[in-house]
């Protein structure tokens, strides 16, 4: 078993390319710009928040003064207003 | 300013090691190039964060392990959906494509082979049997140290490595590590 792994062993350790760090020191400052503090990532939260919550309550109490016209669809529908029934 | 002064130490103490460790997770000079270049833009965002309270190279490593794995995962759902693709398309390119990916600069002309095979079992084992054995085979991190990192206990990463090779020889016995 351990000569079927003894290859793993020749792998010779490799070097870094020298223009990676260029290329991550010009990562870090293109990011820098793109960093929003903390104040404007709160200010936005607490607006979604709010939008969602008067959704919400328009939503439920629209919902509430819907009136229920299904029975008289059906009882139109059906001509049942006419029946002795 | 300091900042970037203690970015640009760790980064010249770790950088080889960064990149070696994501070289025997990928066997591609490209990919894991871009995995070293996450680890530390990474690293430089989380510096303020980072706590002694493990050491720096455990937190890196850590780092890079993760990034590791999430750049496999997501190689994988590219492979399955080219898998898909290639059923409706004629040409075979998806079967080729890991074979002609393989690229180590630490591997010598003569083992090469000998690793793509070897490498081609190790890529299908779990992802903390393959980890525990980069670290113990290749590495050659102690095994107190796989466990800091791994954050297990030294018998379960003892453990792992027995079942690291336990699933391996079962390949091998099982004629699916044949040589194409």
């Amino acid at each position: 078993m351990n000569d079927f792994l003894e290859p793993l062993s020749s792998i010779k350790p490799a070097e870094v390319p020298p223009f990676l760090l260029t290329r991550i020191r010009a990562k870090i400052q293109a990011g820098e710009g793109e960093y929003v503090s903390l104040k404007m990532a709160w200010v936005a939260g607490v607006s979604v928040l709010i939008i969602i919550t008067i959704n919400i309550i328009l939503l439920t109490s629209i919902s509430r003064k819907k009136p229920d016209t299904t029975k008289h669809q059906y009882l139109y529908s059906n001509n049942l207003f006419y029946t002795n029934d | 300013m300091t900042e970037s002064k203690d970015f640009e130490v760790l980064y010249h103490k770790f950088k080889n090691q960064i990149y070696n460790l994501a070289l025997q997770y990928v066997q591609n000079t490209e990919d894991a190039q871009e995995i070293t270049q996450d680890v530390f833009l990474t690293v430089h965002s989380k510096i303020d964060t980072f706590k002694n309270n493990s050491k720096q190279s455990t937190w890196i490593y850590r780092i890079c392990i993760n990034k590791c794995l999430d750049f496999l995962r997501a190689k994988k759902r590219k492979k399955r959906f080219s898998f898909l693709v290639s059923l409706f398309s004629e040409s075979g390119s998806e079967i080729s494509y890991d074979k002609a990916n393989f690229n180590h600069p630490g591997i010598q002309l003569e083992q090469k082979e000998a690793l793509i095979h070897l490498f081609s079992m190790i890529n299908d084992l779990p992802e903390n049997q393959k980890t525990a054995l980069i670290l113990a085979k290749i590495e050659h991190k102690p095994q107190a140290e796989i466990a800091e990192i791994m954050e297990l206990s030294p018998k379960a990463v003892e453990s792992l490595l027995q079942r690291a090779k336990n699933n391996l020889q079962k390949k091998i016995s099982s004629g699916e590590g044949k040589r194409e």
